[in-house]
């Protein structure tokens, strides 16, 4: 947890002009479905199996958050919360639209 | 910060794909016929759709001066490009169909049916073996048929069917391959790899489940004719299978074997090909720095010759607007003295017959924006040669080429 909290730090101080620090509060979705519901792309899957067709392929799991969409760096922990509402602490950069995950968590959740 | 472009798919038409399924998606992430680069790498590929239809559209043209030294060098303008355009529609909950279609110009923009490219063989033009040149790929390119259907759980069966397509032998041809994408000629190692990429009347039926995927197809063996604007029929008479494995979405691995007939026309002899590759991506900002290793072996029924290649290319971009490339070959020719016949036999009775060829090239562009919906660079690469001392007489001792192009791609939308 410490350690976390110490990159967590770490992120924050590097932050440059095309990149904000915070903590992230949003769903997690895929870079092809975006901020637009699953059900349109595949109409008899849940958004978590959705989710996780697209990013099975070559698409990757991202964050929308507010109606942006913000690619994860961490694919591997994202795709346990694949549907699911989350609060991300990292790092966003706004040229690569990538969110650089410190922690991840379930709302109401323990930090991952 | 803002969402996906142009994603609404609540509109009946739009950007961005609508009503998926699982089989939909595995079908989408193929290149060409039923090859693969790695997932990881960010296609640039358009996608719309309208109704229950979706449609995808790449597209690459390059505007190239090439200047080779030596005795056998030339100088040319020309133009290789390629469309690519597919629709696909879900069949149930569990099948998807697609279908693709893909054009060049190049019959017109390769006049003189060539471009010079030092030790290239293969094909022909005016009825004379095309040597230190490369062909012309036909208008129709591509034209098949694609049938996705889920049969468990990450456990897909794939039939495709095409007049003009890919069958299932050697890695992703260099047009569609994530690492050739700032190179615009041909590899000297085509004809040993991924020369099926345009052959006629493919049928493939595929089997994927998870990492592996397993793949056999029949299709023509003779190589396009010199009418480049036409679809050329005829029976199928060759066959091929492939494994491919995709460890992460990072990698992509084949190994693929086949008989193809008479390649070079009636009462020449069959290739026995083999090829093996491993392609790696790794996405970096919006675009990815893409690595392939590649190899593939020729046995030809007629002349017994058994003819290596072994090529690696690489793609890296650096910042946001530029790309340095390269490619290194070694390929064992045989046909370098075909339009020859005295020079083939007096090289045969002293030095042999075939010549093993390095090819290194290196290069970069650098990308300006003119249309938002298009990527657009200028670059050069540079190819410098090994070869053996016997045929340093008729191509130099150091024989280089040099192109400078204009590069012009439709832009993905991810």
């Amino acid at each position: 947890m410490t350690g976390k909290l110490i990159l967590a730090s770490l992120a924050l101080t590097a932050s440059t002009f095309a990149a904000s620090a915070g903590e992230f509060s949003g769903v997690v979705t895929d870079t092809m479905c975006g901020s637009n519901p699953h059900t349109s792309m595949m109409k008899d899957r849940t958004d978590a199996e959705c989710v996780r067709v697209c990013a099975r392929g070559s698409f990757a799991y991202a964050l929308v958050s507010g109606g942006s969409v913000m690619k994860l760096s961490d694919q591997k922990r994202s795709e346990k919360y694949a549907g699911q509402k989350v609060r991300v602490t990292g790092t966003y950069d706004e040229k690569s639209k990538t969110l650089h995950v410190v922690s991840i968590a379930p709302e109401n959740g323990s930090v991952q | 910060m803002a969402g996906m472009p142009g994603m609404d798919r609540n509109a009946k038409s739009g950007a961005g794909m609508a009503d998926m399924n699982p089989a939909g998606m595995q079908s989408m992430d193929l290149a060409s016929g039923t090859s693969q680069n790695p997932l990881a790498w960010p296609m640039p590929m358009a996608m719309y759709h309208h109704g229950r239809w979706n449609f995808m559209f790449m597209a690459n043209a390059f505007l190239v001066e090439t200047q080779q030294s030596g005795p056998r060098g030339a100088d040319k303008l020309y133009s290789p490009n390629w469309l690519m355009a597919s629709a696909s529609h879900r069949v149930g909950a569990k099948g998807s169909f697609d279908t693709e279609l893909m054009l060049s110009l190049e019959p017109a923009t390769v006049t003189s049916r060539r471009y010079p490219l030092l030790f290239q063989t293969g094909e022909t033009a005016y009825g004379q073996p095309l040597v230190d040149a490369q062909h012309p790929h036909n208008f129709v390119m591509g034209l098949g048929f694609r049938y996705t259907h889920e049969i468990a759980d990450q456990t897909f069966v794939t039939l495709y069917a095409a007049p003009v397509g890919d069958p299932a032998l050697g890695p992703t041809a260099y047009p569609h391959r994530a690492s050739a994408m700032e190179l615009p000629q041909a590899s000297l190692s085509h004809h040993w790899q991924d020369s099926t990429h345009i052959a006629d009347e493919v049928v493939t039926l595929g089997i994927a489940h998870k990492q592996f995927r397993l793949e056999a197809s029949g299709f023509r063996g003779q190589e396009p004719g010199e009418d480049r604007w036409i679809i050329e029929g005829g029976a199928i008479d060759s066959w091929s299978a492939r494994v491919w494995y995709l460890p992460s979405k990072n990698w992509a691995a084949q190994f693929s074997g086949g008989r193809i007939a008479q390649p070079e026309g009636p009462g020449t002899g069959d290739q026995i090909r083999l090829t093996s590759s491993v392609e790696y991506t790794r996405p970096i900002g919006d675009s990815a720095w893409s690595t392939s290793l590649i190899w593939g072996r020729n046995h030809d029924t007629a002349s017994r010759h058994n003819l290596n290649s072994y090529l690696i290319e690489s793609v890296m971009p650096v910042g946001a607007k530029n790309f340095l490339t390269g490619r290194a070959e070694m390929v064992d020719k045989d046909e370098l003295f075909a339009a020859q016949p005295a020079i083939e036999s007096s090289l045969d009775a002293t030095a042999g017959s075939t010549f093993r060829i390095g090819s290194y090239t290196v290069g970069y562009t650098r990308d300006f924006a003119v249309w938002e919906a298009l990527e657009t660079g200028i670059g050069f690469n540079v190819s410098t040669y090994s070869l053996p001392s016997a045929i340093k007489p008729y191509y130099g001792d150091h024989p280089v080429g040099g192109s400078v192009f204009l590069r012009v791609r439709l832009k993905g939308h991810r």
